[in-house]
């Protein structure tokens, strides 16, 4: 029966995939966050880019950078995503994602890096600094529902929330500055 | 608000106003720069998912009643129904039960957390008060010696465990698996489960269906549906690298670093194994390996877990979309060794799928014998020189051959063959009946030191093809039982082309 497949005949480049993938995937995932904000529409795309990146993969030009190829994949699913919900939320204009693409492509490492040093940056935050971080992004908490959370206005848990984020911004540039991103 | 990174948190926070979608608009059009200087900002807002997407906080938010999310009871009855099969009547009476609130923390710790929703064989570890089907789970750990139980969380979440198995029930959408084998199915309502692995690991599930295996050299992730979170966690216990898995992928953490690759999902054939099952086998060998450990488990009574000899080849394409066992004409399945009491006589019944290839040749398929040609019996191929046919042979009795039925190569084909009190016995293919013969009434089976050989034995020919699921019963199936397994894996196989 030597000619049953088997788990080993099966073409290498899609194990190569996997990992591909889940190098890429970051990127991919902070690309449509750029173009879709709402978090759970994001990963709707992300998971659709997912299924079209798997189908298609037989077509990937291996000369090229994976991450470029992929997230052409995902910016094809968020124009699709726009068409079917009426162009709602459309913030930038085609030229402008072409420059958005292109900002990603040119990331290369920064964004492990970058998010190395931000799992170090996050331990370095007051107690109910990382309070706010938690409620927005572990709970996926809207401005309006922190607010009535922590007894805050809306417009006050903004301008908190993009106090912590400017203090990790600013934490990142110094420990990537410094090379010891991680913690 | 015209700082380009107050812009652009509001952007990604859904509070832009018009005028200032505009302004984000021209910042990004200005420069390279600027464009790249949003693209850092949005990817550190997609970080900050990544490493607080964490069940702990869920689970405290869940608790407060002025924010908890307002879940349709109905709605997760249904989910809780369509998990998990059994006890479908105690889960659902359970499920509606008001959750524990914030407001009373002392209710929260005494109260319990799951709900033992099914169990097979399940051998509990000495001391461990018996867990009874049905019953209530506290807070704690559940040492499985050996078997299978389903653990159903108030959240609507359920994991099965394969034991050995040490897994501790931590929370209601929360656990922490210290060792074995766990497999966790995840309804939208209980996104956010979290399954600690040691101190080392946690998997935060986003809605989906995976498969955590945890010894003391090796933890293995792998998802089968939808999205996991996989954080490694630091020496304080804080997630210090994070990783988003999505089906078909896997992620192993060896010496502290982890590493991906590809994984294929398996679904079990759970209609037809429920099928097999229900009619209470003596013996069964699902060899649909998950992960090469599950193929040689016999989920019968007797236990009597196989070992192959020689090299095993596990394929993919099983007769229900899973994987099932290739024989290669030089190796074999081996169950039960000087084990009492197996089934050497009749009534009995012999079930599997069978896969014949071009090179298949006569050979023995299953074998139940104590050594010798007197006692015991065998299902074999026969038909050297002419189309392969059944053969049953009850040893010292009556060789029974099936010839009116000519065995097609390269399909997966279901058969049966039953002997019943009387001496007759029934080959069912595919769950029809295609041949019935007649011997001499049986003697009666007595207690012995039989072995079962899977594949051939050490005196004859080995089979060369592939097998699923062999079961056998210590009584005679009838024909509508038959159908009724084939039809359960045709449901199988539908879940599978549409999965």
């Amino acid at each position: 029966m030597s000619d049953l497949p088997r788990e080993s005949d099966r073409p290498l480049n899609r194990k190569s995939l996997a990992v591909l993938w889940t190098q890429a995937q970051p990127s991919v995932a902070a690309f449509i966050r750029s173009l879709v904000p709402d978090y759970h529409q994001a990963q709707d795309l992300l998971q659709q880019t997912a299924v079209v990146v798997f189908e298609k993969f037989e077509t990937f030009d291996h000369a090229r950078p994976f991450v470029a190829w992929a997230i052409g994949i995902a910016r094809i699913e968020v124009m699709r995503h726009r068409q079917g919900r009426a162009r709602a939320g459309l913030v930038f204009n085609s030229d402008q994602v072409d420059r958005i693409v292109r900002a990603f492509e040119s990331m290369d490492t920064e964004l492990d890096d970058m998010r190395d040093a931000l799992a170090a940056c996050m331990n370095e935050l007051p107690d109910r600094n990382r309070q706010l971080i938690r409620l927005r992004y572990g709970h996926q908490m809207s401005v309006a529902g922190i607010g009535e959370h922590v007894q805050m206005k809306p417009n006050a848990v903004m301008v908190a929330l993009h106090r912590v984020r400017n203090a990790l911004r600013v934490c990142i540039q110094r420990r990537l500055q410094r090379g010891d991103a991680p913690a | 608000m015209n700082q380009p990174n107050q812009l652009i948190d509001a952007y990604l926070d859904g509070e832009l106003t018009d005028q200032q979608a505009q302004q984000l608009r021209d910042y990004v059009d200005q420069s390279p720069e600027q464009a790249m200087a949003f693209v850092r900002a949005v990817c550190m807002d997609q970080a900050l998912y990544d490493l607080n997407v964490v069940a702990d906080e869920v689970e405290s938010f869940e608790n407060d009643d002025k924010y908890t999310e307002k879940r349709s009871i109905v709605g997760r009855v249904v989910t809780a129904l369509a998990m998990a099969a059994v006890l479908a009547l105690a889960a659902m009476i359970w499920l509606m039960q008001p959750e524990p609130r914030a407001a009373a923390p002392e209710a929260v710790v005494a109260t319990t957390v799951a709900m033992l929703t099914d169990s097979t064989r399940a051998v509990f570890a000495d001391g461990q008060a018996p867990v009874m089907l049905g019953g209530e789970l506290p807070p704690g750990v559940l040492q499985l010696e050996s078997g299978m139980v389903q653990v159903m969380f108030k959240s609507g979440a359920v994991v099965d465990l394969t034991g050995p198995c040490t897994f501790d029930m931590t929370e209601s959408n929360r656990g922490r698996l210290i060792n074995g084998v766990l497999e966790a199915y995840v309804p939208p309502a209980a996104r956010g489960f979290t399954i600690d692995v040691g101190h080392t690991l946690r998997v935060i599930d986003l809605g989906t269906r995976f498969r955590l295996t945890a010894d003391n050299q090796q933890v293995q992730v792998q998802v089968d549906e939808g999205h996991v979170q996989v954080l490694r966690l630091g020496p304080d216990g804080r997630p210090v690298e994070s990783h988003t898995l999505a089906a078909a992928s896997m992620a192993s953490l060896d010496d502290d670093k982890l590493t991906f690759g590809e994984y294929v999902p398996t679904q079990r054939p759970r209609r037809y194994m429920d099928a097999v099952l229900q009619d209470q086998p003596a013996m069964y060998w699902p060899l649909n390996a998950e992960s090469g450990q599950m193929a040689w488990v016999d989920m019968g009574p007797r236990m009597l877990d196989a070992a192959m000899n020689g090299g095993a080849g596990i394929i993919a394409d099983g007769p229900l979309g899973e994987s099932a066992v290739h024989f290669d004409g030089s190796n074999e399945l081996a169950a039960g060794s000087r084990q009492r009491d197996l089934i050497t006589g009749a009534p009995l019944t012999v079930e599997t799928w069978l896969r014949l290839g071009e090179q298949t040749r006569p050979a023995s398929i299953v074998l139940v014998s104590p050594g010798g040609r007197d006692f015991g019996w065998e299902l074999g191929l026969i038909g050297r020189d002419e189309p392969l046919r059944l053969a049953f042979d009850l040893f010292g009795q009556h060789r029974y051959r099936f010839d009116q039925v000519k065995l097609d190569h390269d399909r997966w084909m279901h058969i049966a063959v039953a002997l019943d009190d009387a001496g007759v016995a029934r080959l069912y293919v595919d769950g029809k009946l295609r041949q019935s013969l007649t011997g001499p009434p049986p003697r009666q089976g007595e207690p012995n030191n039989a072995v079962v050989k899977i594949g051939g034995w050490a005196a004859g020919p080995f089979f060369r093809g592939d097998l699923a699921h062999l079961a056998i019963y210590d009584h005679a199936l009838k024909v509508d039982r038959m159908r009724h397994h084939v039809d359960s894996s045709k449901s199988d196989t539908a879940d599978q082309e549409n999965h």
